[in-house]
């Protein structure tokens, strides 16, 4: 047992040792940390309201790192790319790593009456995608060289194309400006079947259509062309003087300008191709399958700057490209009315489908002038913006150094505390001392 | 691009063929008036035939009582639902006559019921303008038939287009004359067949 003089130096030591912990506690509630030169954050997932989230707030409120590497499975949401731009903005040193999946989505409306979003994904080679809106998933697909597309007629809220943990987001809107459609060639079957697919469809159609040397049958106002008025023409048969300058002009003008082999001929450069020999079966024969397959041809021979849309066999017969700010999309099939009429099944709503389809790939997209609320939930390439933000990915950052925060051994230093004056307290009751 | 085609239905009850230089009757009168490439020579399609879908436009007529076979009546009506352009005429000129009754009941049954077109529709300034209408024949005054001027024309519409046009105007009996006898005309008695196919190729 120590002798009383032994104790008496304890306690005065546990006493000096409380007045110490305590003379720190009050230093470390008062003094500011001093910034880590590296701080190393490994975000397991999405963080949105998560643990980047958090640890953001957390950033904001007290001063950050010199360097701030994170390390993340999937890209930050938007609010987080901002906000980490912000502190590199501010003097962060902030940088990246992780094996991020590039995904990117886009939306557009489809120039049809019928309404329709057409959406567009973009992922490495082979990655399945998944479509989804508010409700659920809508539709999946894998990922080819030209990425996938989706047509979506209807959905509840944004879209969203989900890759793995690669999720973007796109916000959409249904407003496009009606505009007519022009119809321009000669009075025979051809353009009468078209007019009727397209007003069925629920374009409202101008039309011009040759019925005698200098006598038209006209409907609606199909002249001047104009795109604050109209989204496309369609010009089936010879385009009569000046009138193949003023198509030419209304497409590079943005509008849509579709076109079939007599008209191709007289647009030259601005349509998708030439047109080759003339192809006719002996015999028209309608299959379920394939049913424009039986229809006479006027091969195009498309243009170096042309995509193809449609072949049949070794025969273009549906090409498009770009003309000043529109489009120009040939067609080189013949008398598809007779498909309308003669085909097999709902031949009717076929035709008036792939004609919807043909007028909408070229029509000028007039969207109506919507509010900030369209941006608002808008990710659709979250790899790009981050790259955007915090520039490229910089691997193999992941050690922390440096930095003191004197309020992380408030704890340590409190507890040694009590334990001191619990110590010293005891040890003087146990001498008998008051 | 494909020639018009002047097509006359053969339907299996009554005299379908009543009319038969109609047909080059009005070719010669398209290709006079016209650029509309028009085929030179008709065509005659059996009412129940796949044929019948080759060709969008075609002429019906007779005097005799008529009654569509059941695959008749099913592929006119299909045709006509896809956008064929029918027009009959009642070669008696008679609301009373055989023909009438029964091809407007078979209508009725095939097509359901007809409405009567205004002087004010499109088909009367397709080409030519006929202010007051049907043109009148002269084989409605002519003592035989119900001797009445017929002023419309009937139609069974799909979706607001004529899919069938009727006429008791007779025709068939006016316009049923080799071309070459046009020049014994001193006006055209035919030029409303101009505006039967150029609205029928346009609207």
């Amino acid at each position: 047992m120590p002798s009383p003089g032994s104790r008496v130096q304890l306690e005065r030591g546990l006493r000096l040792a409380g007045f110490a912990l305590l003379a720190f506690c009050a230093w470390a509630i008062t003094a500011a940390p001093t910034a880590p030169s590296r701080l190393v954050v490994r975000s397991p997932g999405r963080t949105g309201p998560g643990a980047l989230g958090s640890l953001l707030r957390g950033w904001t409120r007290r001063a950050p790192a010199e360097t701030l590497a994170l390390e993340v499975a999937s890209v930050p949401a938007a609010v987080e790319r901002d906000w980490l731009a912000a502190l590199a903005g501010a003097g962060t040193a902030v940088t990246w790593s992780g094996a991020l999946l590039p995904t990117a989505m886009e939306v557009l409306p489809v120039s049809d009456p019928a309404g329709g979003i057409s959406v567009l994904a973009a992922a490495p080679v082979g990655t399945r995608v998944q479509l989804a809106d508010s409700l659920g998933i809508l539709d999946s697909a894998t990922v080819t060289r030209a990425g996938a597309a989706f047509r979506v007629a209807a959905h509840t809220g944004p879209l969203q194309i989900a890759a793995g943990a690669q999720v973007a987001r796109a916000a959409t809107w249904d407003s496009l400006a009606p505009r007519h459609a022009v119809v321009l060639g000669a009075a025979e079957w051809e353009t009468r079947f078209v007019i009727a697919a397209l007003e069925e469809r629920g374009w409202i159609v101008d039309a011009r259509l040759a019925v005698a040397p200098g006598i038209a049958v006209t409907q609606g106002r199909p002249f001047p062309f104009d795109t604050a008025r109209q989204a496309v023409v369609v010009a089936l048969d010879a385009l009569a003087p000046g009138e193949a300058q003023a198509v030419a002009r209304f497409a590079s003008g943005g509008g849509g300008v579709v076109v079939g082999a007599a008209a191709a001929r007289g647009l030259g450069r601005v349509a998708a191709g030439g047109v080759g020999a003339h192809l006719r079966a002996p015999e028209i024969t309608f299959t379920a399958v394939a049913p424009r397959r039986a229809l006479a041809l006027d091969p195009i021979l498309p243009r170096g700057d042309a995509v193809v849309l449609e072949r049949q066999g070794p025969h273009v017969v549906l090409a498009a490209r770009r003309a000043g700010a529109g489009r120009v999309v040939q067609t080189g099939y013949d008398e598809t009315w007779r498909w309308r009429l003669a085909g097999p099944g709902d031949a009717t709503d076929a035709h008036r489908e792939w004609w919807a389809g043909v007028v909408a790939a070229a029509a000028y997209r007039s969207e109506m002038a919507v509010g900030p609320s369209r941006a608002a939930g808008d990710d659709r390439a979250p790899l790009a913006a981050l790259v955007d933000a915090l520039g490229p990915a910089q691997p193999g950052a992941s050690r922390a150094a440096g930095g003191f925060d004197p309020r992380s051994l408030l704890p340590l230093a409190g507890s040694l505390l009590l334990l001191c004056l619990i110590a010293e307290w005891a040890s003087r009751r146990l001498r008998g001392a008051a | 691009m494909s020639a018009f085609v002047f097509a006359t239905a053969q339907y299996e009850s009554g005299d379908w063929d009543s009319a038969p230089l109609v047909p080059s009757n009005i070719i010669d009168t398209i290709a006079r008036y016209t650029s509309i490439d028009t085929a030179p020579a008709g065509a005659i399609v059996p009412l129940g035939s796949p044929e019948l879908f080759r060709y969008p436009f075609v002429y019906l007529t007779g005097h005799l009582p008529v009654r569509f076979s059941d695959a008749e009546r099913a592929n006119a009506r299909r045709w006509v639902e896809r956008g064929g352009f029918l027009f009959v005429d009642d070669h008696n000129h008679d609301v009373d006559g055989q023909f009438h009754k029964t091809v407007t009941e078979e209508f009725a049954r095939t097509f359901g019921s007809m409405t009567r077109l205004p002087a004010s529709h499109p088909l009367y300034c397709a080409f030519f303008t006929f202010e007051e209408g049907p043109p009148t024949t002269s084989h409605e005054l002519n003592g035989w038939g119900d001797n009445l001027v017929h002023r419309y024309l009937d139609a069974v519409l799909v979706g607001g287009k004529i899919g069938v046009l009727y006429s008791n105007k007779d025709y068939s009996s006016e316009w049923n004359y080799h071309p070459q006898n046009k020049r014994f005309f001193a006006i055209d008695n035919t030029k409303f067949a101009v505006n039967l196919v150029v609205h029928a190729l346009t609207r």
